[in-house]
């Protein structure tokens, strides 16, 4: 069996072998450089897939240990005996449920996708495959760990490769991209790491003695030795709490602070109005793969940390703010709706549009319903796809170019209609049009919102019909008319940027017309989380999915 | 185990005068250090040439090792709970836990209670300023500044082993007039290595601020140890600790307003061998006048030893803090306060520094005032966390310090301007230097981050058993100082792999080819000592319990009822 192997650990740590190899290549072997890492990404892309079908959807995981699948799980760091930061408990704990197994995927296909557009990277190819294999480390990691510690190390893993991607590899103005976004990110996951030592200081559990059923005694007093841990699951266990310690109780004003910064973090990521600055330059300023990484996989981490952790640890204070969470998903919707629709520069626009498709995920979130959160989830997947499609499109034509103002192109379906081909899948998957998937996450979304928040899905659908504008504005700007002189030369997309490009739009199809296997991934598991969330008060449509 | 009854020095039949010649065994690293700087100033007098002088770097490096080795055997074990046989021998003058006991042994006080003692706090701290000189001396084998001065060489780690002893008994003492001698044995030491390249004028500049600020602060130092005595009659700081408690209950004989002074004074000393705001304006002068070795040495031994001292200070002869029924010196305050304003300002103006050494300097004191924050919280895990991160601060400063020293060799210059492109030129050593600086931030897996993690996590923990956090203030101010600091950690990062040098950029304004980077080569040793560096940096990021638990041992010389924890 597939179980028995410790899959989450080699699917998180087969880029260090990469790492291995390509610190053995010389600088100026480029072919065999790009050839290792794509085949790092491709197997574990095949380890993703084979861990995917060996998944038992029918088990629900979020707050029950048992529930979850191919769990890794070895004591790491054990203070004890001192009673000065208490017994310390850092386990290396891994472990899959339906949240985090369409994340795995997702990171999967997008590292595996950008492994290729990367081709197109021509300095120092040997400092970028190992910053690219490092990053895929931290984002593999952040969705399996299950311990706080780990999570948090992963996380933070992410953002020096990240600054060096950004910033050596980058547009003109990427040492300032680069900076902002580092600043922005550590700024959040600064709060996080108060909240972290606070839930920690805020729990207590045994252990037991490991391989046997044994609970660690303590030799004097020969009672169980009480332990704090970073175990997220035991953070989410209210009987695990100390009594009188910052995080116990239910709904009192230090838990209101802590839902607020560990929130903070993962808004950051996602982003949230008004903490989205650093996307537009992170996005426009970073290389084409980079690109298609940051929006494909790191946004998804804070709809992914939210669901997992805020609603996991803090749930009755996520079912107090949700009225605001519905309001900032809006917010995020319409405005990004907007500014998209005021660039004239290609990459901005789709950066913008992340912005607004990310909005539904937080509005998915604040739904508090089996429906909403499987839209907010879905949706992260679905516009992994459709982002990092985008982002290749552009990729495209700035590689030809290097320009990407949209008012400088002009009547492009005749010259590539390949290329025009891409696009219209991409641009109606991203508008929400009926059998490509983007519609089936945003009608969930509404579905579930619908029962929760009226008015705010209502003000919601307003940006729908500006999504939709913008992007047929865009088509029609940069495909229809006529071409200009200087563009009469442009070539098609060629195999490479197809071979990079037809799996998504493939994909796009497929979640498109039957998200049925999707969504029996995760059924059970958000089925658990809206029956958690409902114990503590959520009103709307208590019902789970069949 | 249960806990051992505490062995008294009467008990055990000695007499005073048969105890002090015992407790000389406790006294071995130190002798052997004396020894060192003895024959090493002897050695400098018979050599004479560069060879051999250059022996006697090698030779103190024996020594340090020697006394480490030494000191490491007096450790006592790493049970905190548990401290189990006292091992008479082991002490330099009379100390157990009895001292602790509110009525004053008789035979204690005849023998003056301590003048030092050999504890694991003691010992802990003397492994760190052992590891540190070998280091200093190690990195002054490749330093241009210092070998450049081949005659010197000798008087050079001889100065370096006098440091040394007073660095060894700072920690140790347990004596206002053992602290403040300790204190100037460092102190006079260290004004003739910053002096070291006197013909310069950076050099002669760092000596002699070093010097003034270092006369003045010692001087309000010493007015402050004088004002105890006046005000207590004993120059023991625990004897002080049970008579300030006495006059508490009693309502007698302690001025609270000259205890205030004496407190402000005598903390103003420590606080500048620490550089700790506002004793801090020696810093910069004079980590960029110094040879960089001695910068190092001064910035990671140096401190150390302070914290050492400060710690011993504080918490013998305050130890419950806000708690005491003594008269009220709320000392947690003062060093709160003065944590805040140190990390800001030092992070402040490190932001602004255009040279790399100089920003160094400056992040040293924001450093500082991280290790203060922990220590305002009056607790044991605050003690804890100031040795964990200095511990982790040792290997990632000297690495820092190292990497821009060997860079200053090749290219000269110590300008983030001059940085640029360097990333393609020497990537091993901007590697490295990448890693130490983002250890220095405190971000995952290094060093540095576990560090911050414990003293957050001190911060933190004082909360009780209540739904506060009193020190959450504290902590915020940590973090958001982490924030500013990576701005200009990262700024030398750029310069390294982001930018293009500056040279390379005005050929080609004028349409010349650019001329092809070439590779720096740096010697193997050096580059072997550099990734000797990286190595704890990284381990320590990813499995710190054996640093934890060495670190949680320390606090044994506490007395468990008087100390939360």
């Amino acid at each position: 069996m597939i179980t028995d192997y410790p899959v989450l650990s080699l699917i998180t740590f087969l880029p260090l072998v990469g790492i291995a190899i390509t610190a053995f290549i010389p600088r100026e072997w480029t072919k065999s450089l790009r050839g290792v890492t794509v085949a790092i990404t491709l197997l574990q892309l095949a380890i993703a897939i084979v861990i995917a079908l060996n998944f038992n959807g029918s088990l629900g995981g979020i707050t029950h240990a048992k529930d979850f699948q191919f769990v890794e799980r070895f004591s790491w760091i054990r203070l004890s005996g001192l009673g000065l930061f208490g017994n310390v408990a850092i386990d290396y704990f891994m472990g899959l449920d339906g949240l985090s197994i369409t994340m795995v995927l997702l990171t999967a296909i997008i590292v595996a996708i950008g492994a290729i557009a990367s081709f197109s990277i021509q300095r120092n190819i040997k400092g970028y495959f190992l910053m690219y294999l490092l990053l895929d480390i931290g984002m593999m990691g952040t969705f399996c760990a299950l311990d706080f510690f780990l999570f948090y190390i992963f996380w933070e893993l992410m953002l020096l490769p990240m600054y060096f991607l950004i910033g050596i590899w980058g547009g003109a103005r990427r040492e300032y991209a680069a900076m902002k976004f580092f600043l922005y990110t550590l700024l959040g996951s600064i709060f996080m790491l108060l909240v972290m030592i606070g839930l920690y200081f805020s729990n207590q559990v045994m252990i037991f003695i490991p391989g046997t059923h044994q609970v660690l005694m303590n030799p004097v007093t020969h009672r169980p030795e009480l332990f704090h841990t970073f175990n997220m699951l035991r953070m989410m266990d209210p009987a695990a709490r100390v009594p009188g310690s910052i995080f116990d109780g239910f709904g009192t004003s230090w838990r209101y602070v802590g839902f607020l910064a560990l929130f903070f973090a993962f808004a950051v990521k996602i982003p949230m109005v008004p903490f989205h600055t650093w996307l537009p330059d992170a996005h426009v300023e970073a290389p084409t793969a980079i690109s298609v990484i940051l929006a494909g996989v790191l946004l998804k981490m804070g709809g992914y940390g939210i669901l997992r952790l805020s609603l996991g640890i803090f749930p009755e204070i996520a079912v107090a703010l949700s009225w605001y969470l519905a309001m900032f998903g809006v917010i995020n919707i319409v405005y990004g709706a907007l500014c998209a629709m005021a660039q004239s520069d290609f990459k901005r626009l789709i950066a913008y549009s992340s912005v607004s498709h990310m909005g539904f995920v937080l509005l998915g979130i604040a739904a508090l319903n089996a429906q909403g959160m499987m839209g907010a989830v879905l949706q992260m997947f679905n516009h992994g796809i459709v982002t990092a499609m985008l982002f290749l499109i552009v990729g495209v034509l700035y590689d030809r170019t290097q320009t990407r103002g949209v008012f400088e192109f002009g009547g492009l379906a005749d010259q590539m209609p390949r290329y025009f081909a891409l696009v219209v899948i991409a641009f109606f998957a991203a508008l929400g049009l009926p059998a490509l998937s983007m519609f089936v996450s945003e009608a969930l979304v509404f579905i579930g919102s619908f029962e929760a928040w009226q008015p705010w899905t209502i003000a919601a659908s307003v940006g729908i019909i500006l999504t939709a504008a913008y992007f047929l504005l865009t088509l029609q700007r940069i495909f229809f008319g006529t071409v200009p002189e200087k563009w009469s030369g442009l070539k098609d997309v060629t195999a490479r940027e197809l071979i990079s490009m037809v799996p998504l739009a493939v994909l796009i199809f497929a979640a498109g017309v039957y998200p049925g296997p999707l969504l029996d991934l995760m059924t059970s598991s958000i089925n658990t989380l809206a029956t958690l969330v409902h114990a503590h008060g959520a009103s709307a449509m208590a019902t789970t999915l069949p | 185990m249960p806990l051992q009854p505490p062995v008294n020095p009467a008990v055990l039949g000695y007499t005073i005068r048969e105890y002090a010649a015992y407790s000389v065994n406790g006294f071995v690293p130190e002798l052997i250090l004396v020894v060192g700087f003895l024959l090493a100033i002897l050695l400098d007098a018979v050599t004479r040439k560069a060879k051999s002088k250059l022996f006697s770097i090698w030779f103190a490096i024996a020594v340090l090792a020697l006394a480490g080795f030494f000191s490491a055997l007096e450790w006592h074990g790493f049970d905190a709970l548990h401290p189990g046989q006292w091992v008479p021998g082991s002490l330099i003058f009379p100390y157990s836990q009895t001292l602790f006991l509110p009525v004053v042994h008789q035979s204690v006080i005849e023998s003056g209670y301590s003048m030092a003692v050999v504890d694991n706090f003691s010992v802990f701290l003397k492994l760190l300023v052992s590891l540190g000189g070998i280091l200093v001396l190690l990195m002054s084998l490749s330093s241009k500044e210092v070998r450049s001065r081949s005659s010197r060489l000798g008087e050079y780690a001889s100065l370096i082993l006098g440091m040394s002893v007073g660095l060894y008994l700072m920690p140790a003492s347990t004596d206002l007039v053992m602290m403040y001698i300790s204190l100037e044995l460092v102190s006079i030491a260290g004004y003739i290595l910053a002096g070291f390249s006197r013909e310069t004028e950076r050099g002669s500049e760092a000596a002699l601020k070093y010097i003034l600020f270092g006369a003045f602060s010692s001087g309000l130092m010493i007015y402050g140890f004088s004002l105890f005595y006046g005000l207590t009659g004993t120059t023991n700081i625990i004897a002080i600790r049970q008579i300030l408690a006495l006059s508490g209950t009693a309502h007698t004989g302690v001025n609270i307003y000259i205890l205030w002074t004496a407190t402000i004074l005598a903390l103003a000393g420590m606080a500048y061998k620490i550089s700790a705001v506002p004793f801090h304006f020696w810093t910069p002068d004079v980590y960029e006048g110094a040879p960089l070795p001695v910068t190092t040495l001064l910035s990671v031994a140096s401190k150390a030893a302070g914290f050492g001292l400060l710690i011993r200070f504080v918490f013998f002869i305050f130890p419950q803090g806000r708690q005491t029924g003594a008269p009220l010196i709320d000392w947690q305050m003062i060093l709160a306060v003065g944590a805040v304003l140190t990390m800001t300002f030092g992070n402040l103006a490190a932001l602004l520094q255009t040279n790399v050494r100089r920003m160094l300097a400056y992040s040293t004191i924001a450093h500082a005032g991280y290790m203060l924050a922990a220590l305002a919280i009056a607790r044991a895990s605050g003690i804890v966390a100031v040795m964990i991160y200095l511990a982790a601060y040792l290997f990632m400063q000297v690495g820092a310090f190292y990497a821009v020293m060997l860079i200053a060799n090749k290219i000269g210059s110590e300008e983030i301007d001059d940085y640029r492109g360097l990333g393609a030129r020497s990537p091993l050593v901007s590697s490295a230097l990448v890693v130490f600086l983002i250890s220095l931030t405190g971000i995952p897996l290094t060093a540095g981050f576990i560090g911050k993690f414990y003293v957050l996590s001190a911060i933190l923990s004082s909360s009780g058993a209540t739904h506060t956090v009193q020190w959450l203030w504290l902590a915020i101010a940590v973090i958001l100082n982490s924030l500013i600091s990576l701005y200009y950690y990262l700024r030398v990062a750029a310069a390294l792999f982001l930018r293009r040098p500056l040279r390379e950029l005005a050929l080609e304004r004028i349409g010349k080819s650019t001329p092809s980077t070439e590779r720096i080569a740096y010697s193997i040793p050096a580059m072997s000592l550099l990734m000797f560096l990286v190595i704890p940096v990284v381990v320590l990021g990813i499995y710190f319990q054996p640093l934890v638990d060495f670190a949680s041992s320390v606090i044994r010389f506490f007395n468990f009822q008087n100390i939360p924890y």
